[in-house]
């Protein structure tokens, strides 16, 4: 468990990191917390030609409440993101999502921008970045883009960067008043990637009738996929146990047909429909449907 | 304060954790050896194939590269390993230190390559040209026991290693003329020991002595050198092996593996130091597995539940190779099976299967099936027949008054306190007011599971049982000129605390503070020759051997000091906290001499002994425990299992236990908490799993799943210890029973809440998927409990 040879790279700033990677393109990997790299690099499943090592681009190291949003630097920890008061006063799930990564040593050098872009199907994260529309940051030579991460995030371990490109931070958009967030989490072990993620994001109208539903699932080891024009029929109407239940079934039977329905997916399933009754009870404020998450 | 047994019982804080928890402690990674090179094992990629050819050109063209061997090449330095003790039934097996011209399972060795480092070695590992004629693979234990099956080991012609029966009274005729008959089945899935610190090692040859030495995280130094010595055609004076801290063992460390061995031919040959430390994949895939066996009972029993007669079948998967004889750990389930039941008609027949899997050895209660398949039964008896778990329990347990007792599989049970144990557990879990239930989200049950934990195997056991090997152990203990004490054993630590505890024995046995003990352990060259560490064997046989020898030391220092105090006799002299007293009624009274005063006159002033003494103070003694000991305990737990994702929670987890005299409460804790979190882990988490083709599956933790503390529940521990009546200071051992009592437990509180479904699981582990499937899809459903 030796990683083949590469070159080894420490930057100080944003400048140079593009322009390195500018110059070595594909044959250069960024190792930012290296939760999931240096595994890779060690089993030789990674072999690059270089590494570039960012963890001492502070300028990619923050946590900023803006205008139109909440924008996190790509270095930032997930630790740092479970803890911030800005990040559970603007989107208190992120913060929660990030808690629930892992266990602390992980949490405490894992990036938010290194998750991303690795894209892991199971990862809390992307998963966030999904459901709330997340854009990305991205620098290269040619200057800066904002994409959105839904475009980006094409399959599992493929975020489709340009060449050359590096991500600088994510801007999570500005949530509306009448919007709540939920999501389950189900992990067999502590600390384990989740076998299943769940997440809802409920927007009300002024009568308390539903003016927008996303919802996202990670389960099995596809993209998880954004649920959200499948319910636009559903517009205007007050999300009851009766409403609830026709999302589950949607839910459930669009689930069922991308992860398989073998014992395992067959599991997930119905572990899914419990958990999703769960999320869309507590986003619908349903206190008492929603207690036991 | 009595004058013995001062320190013996106290909970005194562990003096080794001051290194292990400040970062001092040095295990093989920490010893920097000047000019070692670093040795990298190649290894098969396929279950099972055969060897064309290996073309090493390319890897020693590698700057860096010192050697690259095979199996053909370090033949000729080192001899196979034949298991071939005289047991009935048990086919003889070898073989060599590199496999030659067929691997057997994946992570199987090819070949070894010696280099600058590690990366290098690595490198070179990837240039070495292998090509494999791939043969078809058995990686299930009762494919491979059918006629068709593919050969693991050729020279063997068959799959079946070892078959073994037994048989006490006629159970047979007992299952034929019973009123019912009962079947039970029981399948425990493969785990391997996963310690922090995986193998590795450092083997230095010095050329001008022609002297080995190996530093090696190891449980059993000296009889780790006897099969260097063996292996390498040398002498046992030619070979010192040192284990410095070992980072967990669990059964792991025992074995003389080839790695290991290849390790010691390569710095013999070249001359210079090598050094291999084994990587997490190479542990999970190749080091050492265990557990994997399958367990059906058919009980012949009444209408009260009484059982009339028993028999166990049993068959264990052994993996590729044998570095055990292959009944050594089957066999001993089927000793123990009846534990504390009254039962004089039973049988066992144990079959043990070759595949093509990584080998097998002893992991952390080795025997501990035992306790869930005899609980288990008992469980499936009582639901066959309407009748209440705990009262069948006692209607077949062996009343106090029956001790010591013959046990069917030929130990004598004696010593225990099951009654107790179980009628303690039961009020402390509130047994008489639990009912099966479900609540439409959860499904609520109890599991009860007794333990008899055999510790300490003696001689004799080994003699009976056919399984061969020694059970004493040996101490030394010498009073240095300064007058402090060492003392050492033959064992070896990793982790379990031996320096406090082995330092309060010898305390009491001599008479001195344990600050004034010093414990050195580990080193073939400074400890006297013993059996090391396994089992839970640590107290009895290290502390038992210390504690005599120790009073040999205490009569030895009396009767020094009566000498000097011009005395005839030692009456009314005594030793305590190290200073010569006078013995009183209701006190002490101080003679002036202290054990320095005596270790000047030993070491310095040997005109000044009494008359035939002679001159220094050193000790040696050997100890050989009765043939078995035994720990008792009961564990009880409530468990809830949600509906909707099958996922089980510990709602109370208590175990209660005699584990005969407690040396250190804090040690003995720790041991008692760890083992059952470790059975835990196994029983809801952990599982080695290999494909058809015989690919493993598991050889990252992302896929080897081990319970972290955030996943073991609060465990409460009640004592109820009486001390054994044939061993040194009443010890018994223990630190397996955890393991044992934890899968019963656990699994039977798993069936008892499935009941209220009608489902069963017969399959370890309890994973959510499992017991989901159990609840909704009905597997399992009936499976237990069919009456034949």
């Amino acid at each position: 468990m030796k990683p083949a040879p590469f070159s080894y790279h420490r930057l100080q700033t944003v400048a140079e990191l593009v322009g390195l990677k500018a110059r070595l393109g594909d044959a250069a990997v960024i190792l930012a917390g290296g939760q999931s790299l240096v595994p890779m690099l060690t089993l030789r499943l990674s072999r690059p030609e270089h590494v570039i090592d960012v963890n001492d681009i502070v300028e990619m190291d923050h946590i900023l409440p803006e205008q139109d949003g909440l924008r996190i630097g790509a270095l930032v920890r997930h630790q740092h993101v479970a803890e911030s008061a800005v990040v559970a006063t603007h989107l208190p799930l992120l913060r929660r999502m990030a808690g629930g990564i892992g266990n602390y040593a992980v949490r405490q050098r894992g990036t938010i921008g290194g998750s991303l872009v690795l894209a892991d199907p199971a990862a809390h994260m992307p998963l966030a970045a999904l459901l709330f529309d997340a854009r990305l940051v991205l620098r290269s030579a040619r200057g800066v883009r904002t994409a959105a991460y839904r475009d980006l995030y094409r399959s599992p371990l493929n975020c489709a960067l340009d060449a050359g490109e590096v991500v600088v931070s994510v801007c999570f958009p500005r949530q509306p008043e009448a919007m709540r967030a939920v999501a389950e989490m189900f992990h067999v072990t502590a600390g384990s990637f989740p076998a299943l993620i769940c997440a809802v994001r409920l927007v009300a109208d002024a009568q308390g009738g539903l003016a927008g539903l996303t919802i996202v699932v990670a389960a099995g080891a596809v993209r998880p996929p954004v649920m959200e024009g499948m319910f636009d029929d559903l517009r205007g109407v007050r999300p009851d146990a009766a409403l609830r239940g026709e999302v589950v079934r949607r839910v459930v039977a669009h689930m069922g047909g991308l992860i398989g329905q073998d014992a395992a997916g067959r599991y997930l399933l119905s572990v899914l429909e419990g958990r999703m009754a769960m999320c869309l009870a507590g986003a619908a404020g349903d206190t008492k449907e929603g207690a036991g998450a | 304060m009595s004058e013995r047994e001062a320190y013996v019982g106290q909970p005194r804080p562990r003096r080794e954790d001051h290194r292990l928890l400040a970062g001092l402690a040095r295990y093989v990674d920490d010893i920097k050896v000047t000019g070692a090179l670093h040795a990298a094992f190649l290894r098969s990629p396929h279950g099972h194939a055969r060897i064309v050819s290996i073309d090493v050109t390319a890897a020693l063209e590698l700057p860096g590269v010192v050697t690259v061997v095979t199996g053909e090449d370090l033949a000729e330095d080192v001899t196979d390993l034949t298991v071939a003790p005289p047991i009935e039934g048990l086919r003889p097996t070898s073989m060599p230190v590199m496999p030659v011209d067929r691997v057997r399972f994946q992570g199987d060795l090819v070949a070894c390559v010696v280099a600058a480092d590690r990366y290098v070695a690595e490198e070179a590992m990837e240039r070495i040209v292998v090509e494999y004629a791939e043969l078809p693979a058995v990686s299930d234990m009762f494919a491979a026991l059918r006629d068709d099956s593919v050969l693991v080991d050729e020279a063997l012609g068959t799959n079946l290693v070892a078959r073994r029966v037994h048989r006490a009274g006629d159970p047979e005729a007992r299952l034929a003329a019973a009123p019912r008959v009962i079947e039970a089945e029981f399948h425990q899935q493969r785990q391997t020991h996963a310690p922090i610190e995986t193998r590795g090692c450092i083997a230095q040859w010095d050329p001008g002595r022609e002297h080995l030495t190996l530093v090696i995280g190891s449980q059993v130094p000296h009889p780790l050198r006897t099969q260097i010595v063996r292996r390498l055609g040398l002498r046992d004076s030619q070979v010192s092996v040192s284990s410095p801290d070992v980072g967990g063992s669990f059964g792991q460390k025992i074995a003389l593996y080839r790695e290991e061995l290849a390790i010691c031919a390569l710095a013999r040959r070249l001359g210079r130091p090598v050094r291999w430390k084994e990587d997490r994949m190479e542990n999970l895939l190749a080091a050492c597995h265990a557990r994997e066996q399958w367990c059906r009972t058919r009980a012949a029993v009444d209408d009260t539940g009484r059982i009339l007669g028993l028999t166990l079948e049993m068959v264990e998967d052994f993996g590729a190779y044998c570095f055990y004889p292959a009944n050594y750990i089957s066999e001993v389930v089927g000793i123990i099976l009846t534990a504390q039941y009254g039962i004089a008609d039973y049988g066992y027949e144990i079959r043990v299967a070759l595949t093509n899997k990584c080998g097998v050895g002893p992991m952390r209660a080795p025997m501990a099936m035992a306790s869930w398949v005899m609980e288990g039964t008992l469980d499936v008896i009582a639901r066959r027949l309407g009748l209440d778990p705990a009262e069948v329990r006692r209607r077949n347990m062996l009343a106090d008054q029956a001790l010591p007792y013959a046990m069917p599989g030929g130990e004598t049970l004696l010593d225990v306190n099951c009654a107790e144990t179980m009628e303690t557990a039961l009020d402390e879990i509130g047994y008489a007011a639990h009912r099966p239930h479900d609540d439409g989200r959860y499904l609520y049950g109890l599991g009860l599971c007794n333990v008899v934990e055999s510790t300490t195997y003696g001689s004799r056991f080994y003699k009976n049982s056919g399984i061969g090997g020694s059970g004493h152990e040996a101490a030394r203990i010498i009073v240095e000129p300064d007058g402090t004490v060492s003392a050492s054993v033959g064992m070896a630590a990793a982790g379990q605390g031996y320096e406090t505890t082995f330092a309060q024995v010898v305390a009491d046995g001599v008479g001195v503070r344990p600050d004034d003990v010093a414990v050195t352990l580990g080193h073939s060259d400074t400890s006297p020759y013993g059996m090391g560490s396994r089992g839970g064997r640590g107290a009895t046989a290290g502390g038992g051997a210390l504690y005599l020898c120790a009073a040999e030391v205490r009569a030895h220092l009396l009767r020094l000091a009566a000498h000097r105090l011009g005395l005839n006799a030692t009456d009314g002299l005594g030793l305590r906290d190290g200073r010569i007293v006078w013995v009183r009624a209701g006190g002490s009274e101080e003679t002036g001499l202290d054990v320095a005063d005596l270790a000047r006159t030993a070491y310095f002033d040997p005109l000044a002994l009494p008359e035939g003494m002679r001159p220094g103070l050193e000790f040696y003694r050997t100890y050989d425990p009765p043939p078995m000991t035994f720990s008792n305990s009961t564990h009880a737990c409530r468990v809830r299992i949600a509906r909707e994702t099958g996922r089980l929670e510990i709602l109370d987890y208590l175990v209660v236990e005699n584990c005969g005299t407690v040396i250190n409460p804090l040690v003995v804790h720790g041991q008692q908490a760890g083992a059952v979190a470790m059975g835990l882990s196994g029983t809801l988490l952990e599982n080695v799993v290999y494909d058809q083709a015989g690919r493993n599956l598991s050889a990252t933790f992302a896929d080897y799943t081990i319970a972290t503390v955030a996943d073991i529940p609060a465990i409460r521990i009640i004592a109820r210890a009486t001390p054994s009546s044939r061993t040194p200071l009443g010890l018994k051992g223990m630190a397996e029973g955890g393991v044992m009592g934890a899968i019963g437990a656990v699994a039977n509180a798993v069936n008892d809440a499935l009941s209220v479904v009608g489902a069963q699981v017969t399959c370890l582990p309890l994973t959510p998927m499992r017991l989901h499937a159990a609840i909704h899809d009905g597997i399992g459903r009936a499976a237990q409990g069919q009456e034949g």
